[in-house]
């Protein structure tokens, strides 16, 4: 090989050498760079998450009805966990399944289990770790979510390798369950983030979450971080707290009077709404059965909405102080103007009223149709109105509106158009069949009478608390419905129907109550069903100047199916608490 | 002239590694504290990490306590019962009568 071949094979060695470190460079250094930045950036970078709180709920004694609760998320990092995962996940499974059994306790299914079967939750319990430990897809994988302090220290004194713990929160109810209605709940949505469902959770949801914040800095070799490295921090903002007007001493006087309630007359549900008549504040609000949204997924979604705000019932007699009130403002009758079409039963369209318990009160006034809860006498002031003024008067009722409560769910029925109303319908809507409300909508409508005239917007959230600040709500007050004057006597000729009406016996003597019974059939398939009622109580207290008013529901009571027998002693035996509470003495 | 001219240099170059030297400890002293801040600021997060945790599990104590269910059920096992009745006192009736 002669010298300029070798020096010419040498010089193309250098070349391609060079060619071949060039191309390995663009590959590191253009092709890769991303990727080992980010490797570098996790070596010397540490980059911490401050989650943000999710805001709580207070009553109006600034107690709080849903509060956070730190827990843990358990991960697992698989490269770390060594040939001897069948040991981990024999230890770890029963401090697991201890976790899931807390939450079976407060379902009551837990009462059931026996030694044997927690034995074989234990074994299904290790076998599903140990089919996760043997993924190849993934190097990190989260175990159980929302694990206790308690249970996460058992862990950690295990000193398992490649388990680890990120911090969590749980909503956590120190009054229990009575207001799950009001409060609604905490799931996540599409994307695995914390997201409120109904109640006020759903209705804020925005307000209540927050913004997590986040610190980058540098750290050495062993973890720790380095003062004068790179340093950025973004401060977390917590999501605001909410202030209610709800009184957690009435939600809880209320749930023990209902729960009482629905074992003593066999009903199969129950609400009690209670409000400020005079800003629409509400103060208490039940509705069992509930549930517990602490485990909500472990209960049937029909539960979740709040039948106050989101279920419509066909009001019966209550509705009849409505009609009387409009009749009177718009003075078409008084309160002594005589009923000419009382004494017997009434044909209309085909269609026979009777009276509810088939006894007719000839010529009996206005106050006594109240009294007698007459079905002929409500006709015969629905005529005097007639359907126009029927009609503008619900809407001016806010009836097949929403109220606009703070509630997600709230729901309504609509009203139908003027033009579609017939005259048997002006005849049934007068005694309150044949048209459906929702109790938060029947209730505003009755503290228009209650506050003289004015149509409330009912609330529950009073102020809004952010970074420590609190900021009140003003009550939105609607238009004037009714005449100081007629709100005045339809108080009077309420205040009679408690006095010598039907619910009489079970009033507390001394004290001056507006209130209406009322009982209605349930439509089943296009009948009603002479057995299935829902029983209710409307009314306020005390009558001349009120401090709440309140609507009791109890669906198909078994004892008795009239209100007056069911609804209206539980009425009375909750707002003598009231009296007590708040220190109202009898008048006479 | 001529001889006072390595002693300058010589005084300069030992004032310049003096420097060096020193420059040196500082460093040494500033990294060894560096890398001893590091670890107490990595305590004292974990101190109010425990601290906070602590405090968060009081509050949780606190709001299970004060709810009225708890206190409801410590008030009977006391011995306190609702009330049944109330008498009211009104301007009409004597709350004291002589025999």
């Amino acid at each position: 090989m002669d010298t300029s071949r070798r020096i010419r094979i040498s010089l193309l060695s250098l070349w391609l050498f060079s060619f071949l470190v060039l191309g390995r460079l663009f590959y590191w250094q253009i092709l890769k760079t991303d990727e080992l930045a980010s490797a570098a950036a996790k070596q010397h970078l540490d980059v911490l998450e401050i989650p943000a709180q999710r805001g709580q709920f207070f009553a109006s004694d600034n107690f709080p009805f849903v509060t956070n609760q730190e827990v843990y998320l358990l991960y697992v990092s698989l490269s770390e966990i060594g040939k001897d995962f069948e040991s981990v996940a024999q230890e770890l499974a029963p401090i697991l399944v201890d976790e899931q059994m807390n939450d079976l306790v407060k379902t009551a299914t837990a009462s059931g289990i026996t030694a044997e079967e927690v034995q074989e939750l234990i074994k299904i319990k290790e076998e599903e770790i140990k089919q996760q430990f043997l993924r190849q897809d993934v190097s990190w994988l989260p175990i159980q979510h929302k694990i206790s302090r308690e249970a996460k220290e058992k862990i950690e004194a295990m000193r398992i390798g490649g388990l680890g713990f990120e911090r969590e929160q749980k909503r956590t109810y120190p009054e229990g369950t009575a207001s799950a209605h009001l409060m609604g709940f905490v799931g996540s949505d599409v994307n695995g983030k914390p997201k409120g469902y109904f109640g006020l959770e759903g209705f804020y949801d925005l307000e209540l979450q927050g913004h997590p914040g986040y610190l980058k800095r540098e750290k050495d070799a062993s973890g720790k971080p380095i003062l004068l490295g790179i340093s950025q921090r973004e401060d977390k903002r917590d999501g605001r707290s909410l202030l209610t007007s709800l009184d957690r001493t009435l939600q809880f006087i209320v749930e023990n009077r209902l729960k009482q309630a629905l074992a003593k007359y066999g009903a199969i549900s129950g609400s009690v709404l209670i409000i400020d008549p005079g800003n629409g504040a509400v103060l208490a609000m039940v509705s069992l059965p509930t549930y517990d949204p602490s485990i909500y997924s472990e209960f049937d979604e029909k539960i979740f909405l709040n039948p106050a705000v989101a279920s419509s019932y066909e009001p019966g007699s209550t509705f009849k102080v409505l009609i009387m009130a409009a009749a009177v403002n718009e003075g078409v009758i008084g309160p002594e103007t005589q009923c000419t079409s009382c004494g017997g039963p009434v044909e209309i369209a085909g269609y026979t009223i009777n009276t509810w318990n088939n006894q007719y009160y000839p010529n009996s006034t206005a106050t006594d149709i109240l009294v007698h809860s007459d079905n002929l006498g409500m006709v015969f002031v629905g005529r005097q109105l007639g359907i126009k003024k029927l009609h503008a008067y619900l809407k001016k009722f806010g009836l097949g509106q929403l109220t606009g409560i703070d509630l997600q769910e709230e729901d309504t029925v609509s009203l139908r158009l003027e033009k579609e109303w017939r005259e048997i319908d002006l005849a049934t809507a007068s005694f309150g069949q044949g048209i459906a409300v929702t109790p938060i909508q029947m209730l505003r409508a009755v503290s228009v009478i209650a506050n003289g005239g004015k149509l409330v917007k009912p609330f529950i959230v009073k102020g809004v608390i952010d970074q420590g600040k609190t900021t009140m709500i003003e009550p939105e007050m609607g238009k004037t419905v009714l005449k100081g004057s007629t709100a005045k006597t339809l108080t009077e000729m309420m205040v009679a129907a408690v006095e010598r009406g039907e619910a009489k016996w079970t009033k507390p003597t001394g004290f001056l109550v507006a209130g209406k019974t009322g009982t209605a059939q349930i439509p089943v398939a296009g009948h009603y069903d002479r057995d299935k009622t829902i029983a209710s109580f409307i009314g306020f207290a005390p009558a001349q100047q009120p401090r709440f008013a309140m609507l009791v529901t109890l669906r198909e009571p078994t004892s008795s199916p009239w209100g007056s027998e069911t609804a209206a002693p539980l009425w009375f035996d909750i707002a003598k608490e009231l009296f007590t509470y708040y220190g109202i003495s009898p008048t006479k | 002239m001529n001889k006072k001219r390595p002693k300058k240099f010589f005084y300069v170059v030992s004032i310049f590694f003096s420097l060096v030297l020193f420059l040196a400890l500082v460093q040494i002293y500033v990294s060894h504290r560096l890398a001893t801040a590091g670890k107490v600021v990595a305590e004292l997060e974990n101190e109010v990490l425990r601290t906070r945790e602590e405090n968060q599990k009081l509050c949780e104590g606190i709001d299970q306590k004060g709810s009225l269910s708890v206190i409801s059920q410590k008030a009977q096992a006391l011995g306190f019962r609702p009330l049944a009745d109330i008498v009211y006192l009104t301007s009409g009736v004597s709350v004291a009568l002589n025999d």
